[in-house]
């Protein structure tokens, strides 16, 4: 035995829409709304076998409308074929499940247009279930206190209508359950100790407080573990500049080999070169095969360079070990001890022009001696901040695993 | 004296539809925000829906200070609007009951008339099914509380009442609007606290409070969240639509008036 049972299902909130396009429909004529309903249709078979009945078949057929499209009713005359598909140009044929109607003061029965439009949208939908949803607002008193709305859904099938349920989805529906509020009354000495559950609450309780400190370690160690990074890449940009000097070094040493002015950056009172700070280290680069091109234009080019330079210091570059306030004060230097004589041409070195400025620079030796020890002690710091940096790592590793 | 009828613009009405739509298991209520003019008609342009401190099949209750912030919100409208808005009435639901008002609906009406002569109240009976022709039936009715000619009751009358048409749904009324699922889920809320902090249950009693609450949740937001949203985003859409076909409209009344 089979039992067929049907329902239409909407939202309240689409029940309302409905009601507010009705409202909002043009006053002035008294028209009524029309429009489409997307959704979707579902049906399910349900077999029960009990002790009295082996076949007991319930066939569960709800249509689900999700909303409800209004139709412009001058834009919308009769439901013509092409009329009906201008409509449904903006919609999935499959997602239109029906279509509603709002008439005020009629009764709840369709009308031989209304059964046209019908039959004309189940063909253009393919949809031979379509439902049409009929919608009659009224006045229950005189006065106008009290107003009502029919909704009724039919299903029209060869000139004849049958209805359908229609239910509003909502809350109730969902059978909401209620809280215990007094225990359950159980003598059971065990059950009201209830250890193991306790045990696993407990016991969640602690896994979920060693989860939150072991987050909270991983992400301190995450923390150090991007200072020790930015740290590496710290020391890695150091030495790689401090590989470039190296380099520089190695050029100055080649272009100009006896020119212990270029080779150091800690001078005497005097304004000579100190020996003891001068590079004499080998640093076992070939500069023929690391930097050719300078060989190729060394000996005109670092000529016009000592002789044009009218103090300029464009080809000298600062060791990166030098602090930052220095290179004005390195530069005046510079001019001072060197610049009168370079202006003049010749093939005299360095060493030659020394000498024959120191008279000049008398005056002013005392305070620049004082500049070349702040130098000094710059040069220092910088150079143990480096190597500071070198161990912060380790260090930093200690402290925080 | 009573007023003479009630305006209750049409998107003010859709927010109360969709709450008193929202369950058939209890009644909900709120109160509405709005003017009286100088006719003694009442205007109603926005709604507030309230919490409910217990959920009740056949009882809603207002509590005084649900009341005062009503009242405080109106105060906002009124600042916003630039018009003088306050609590003018109240509406709640009689799901699969009558929409006549109760004896009790017809005291506390009358309650609330000794404070504001010009408060009103609003019914919407839904879930009403008529079994042997398979319709279903929403009703909502206006009425006040007048002194009964005999005895110390109250008895009620009819007031008139117009739903006003509105171009498109306020602000406003949309904000009240999309509290519904705030609203719920505080009220589920404040029920398991007050059940969780009972100290004489047990675990297993506690664990099915938790899953209870947990399910409840879910249904909300499978019954009225969800909806909610997917009639939002169609709105959207369809006025999104709308917004193309008025340009095409424009354009071609634009090329017509050239060619003239």
């Amino acid at each position: 035995m089979a039992d067929l049972n049907s329902s239409v299902r909407i939202s309240g909130f689409v029940l309302g829409s409905l009601m507010f396009h009705h409202f909002n429909s043009d006053f002035n004529s008294d028209s009524d709304v029309e429009g489409l309903i997307p959704g979707e249709s579902k049906a399910e078979a349900r077999s029960n076998i009990t002790d009295s009945q082996i076949d007991n078949i319930q066939f569960e057929h709800t249509i689900s409308g999700s909303s409800a499209v209004h139709l412009n009713h001058h834009n919308y005359r009769g439901g013509e074929p092409n009329e009906v598909r201008h409509l449904l140009s903006n919609y999935k044929e499959e997602n239109v499940i029906g279509w509603y109607k709002q008439q005020r003061y009629t009764d709840q029965q369709i009308t031989f247009r209304e059964q046209v439009i019908h039959e004309n949208l189940k063909r253009a939908v393919s949809n031979q279930e379509l439902m049409f949803l009929l919608l009659t607002p009224s006045e229950v008193t005189s006065s106008g206190s009290t107003h009502k709305l029919g909704v009724c859904s039919l299903q029209i099938t060869f000139s004849q209508s049958c209805s359908v349920p229609v239910r509003v989805s909502n809350l109730g529906l969902l059978e909401q359950q209620d809280y215990w509020r007094p225990s359950a009354s159980c003598s059971s000495v065990n059950y009201n100790r209830v250890s193991s559950l306790r045990t696993v609450s407990e016991r969640k309780q602690e896994q979920k407080k060693s989860m939150t400190n072991f987050c909270c370690s991983i992400y301190q160690f995450l923390i150090c573990y991007f200072i020790l990074l930015l740290s590496v890449k710290h020391v890695l940009l150091t030495l790689s500049q401090s590989q470039e000097t190296v380099l520089l070094c190695e050029a100055i040493k080649t272009l100009f080999p006896g020119a212990a002015l270029l080779q150091t950056q800690a001078l005497t009172f005097q304004g000579f070169p100190v020996p003891e700070f001068c590079c004499n280290t080998d640093h076992g680069i070939d500069i023929t095969t690391t930097l050719p091109l300078i060989l190729t234009h060394t000996v005109p080019k670092a000529r016009k360079g000592r002789l044009g330079r009218g103090g300029g210091t464009s080809w000298r570059k600062r060791p990166l070990w030098e602090s930052s306030d220095t290179p004005k004060r390195r530069k005046n230097m510079l001019e001072e001890t060197e610049g009168s004589s370079l202006s003049v041409s010749g093939s005299e070195t360095e060493d030659d022009l020394i000498p024959a400025n120191q008279n000049r620079n008398n005056l002013d030796m005392s305070n620049r001696g004082q500049k070349c020890t702040t130098q000094i002690i710059t040069l220092h710091k910088s150079v143990w901040s480096i190597g500071k940096s070198v161990t912060f790592p380790s260090q930093l590793l200690k402290t925080y695993i | 004296m009573a007023v003479s009828a009630v305006h209750l613009e049409s998107d003010a009405f859709l927010v109360c539809m969709n709450h008193a739509l929202s369950t058939e298991k209890e009644e909900v209520m709120g109160l509405c925000i709005g003017e009286v003019d100088t006719n003694r008609i009442v205007h109603i342009h926005s709604v507030i829906i309230l919490r409910r401190s217990d959920k009740r099949k056949d009882r809603v209750e207002i509590s005084p200070e649900q009341l005062s912030s009503a009242a405080t919100e109106s105060y906002r409208l009124a600042d916003m609007t630039g018009r003088p808005m306050r609590v003018v009435g109240w509406y709640h639901s009689h799901p699969h009951i009558t929409v006549w008002p109760s004896h009790v609906d017809v005291r506390t009406q009358a309650m609330y008339q000794m404070m504001d002569q010009g408060f009103v109240g609003l019914i919407f009976s839904c879930f009403i099914e008529d079994k042997n022709t398979k319709t279903g039936r929403v009703l909502y009715t206006c009425f006040q509380s007048v002194q009964a000619q005999k005895g110390s009751e109250y008895e009620r009358i009819e007031i008139p009442i117009h739903v006003v048409p509105h171009e498109a749904i306020g602000k406003v009324c949309l904000e009240s609007a999309v509290e519904l699922p705030r609203i719920l889920c505080q009220e589920e809320q404040d029920t398991y606290r007050k059940i969780h902090s009972l100290t004489h249950l047990d675990p297993i009693t506690k664990i099915h409070n938790g899953s209870v609450f947990t399910k409840n949740l879910c249904s909300q937001m499978s019954a009225v969240s969800g909806p909610l949203l997917q009639w939002l985003e169609d709105r959207l859409e369809q006025n999104r639509q709308s917004v193309i076909e008025l340009q095409l409209d424009k354009e071609r009344l634009t090329q017509e008036l050239a060619t003239m």
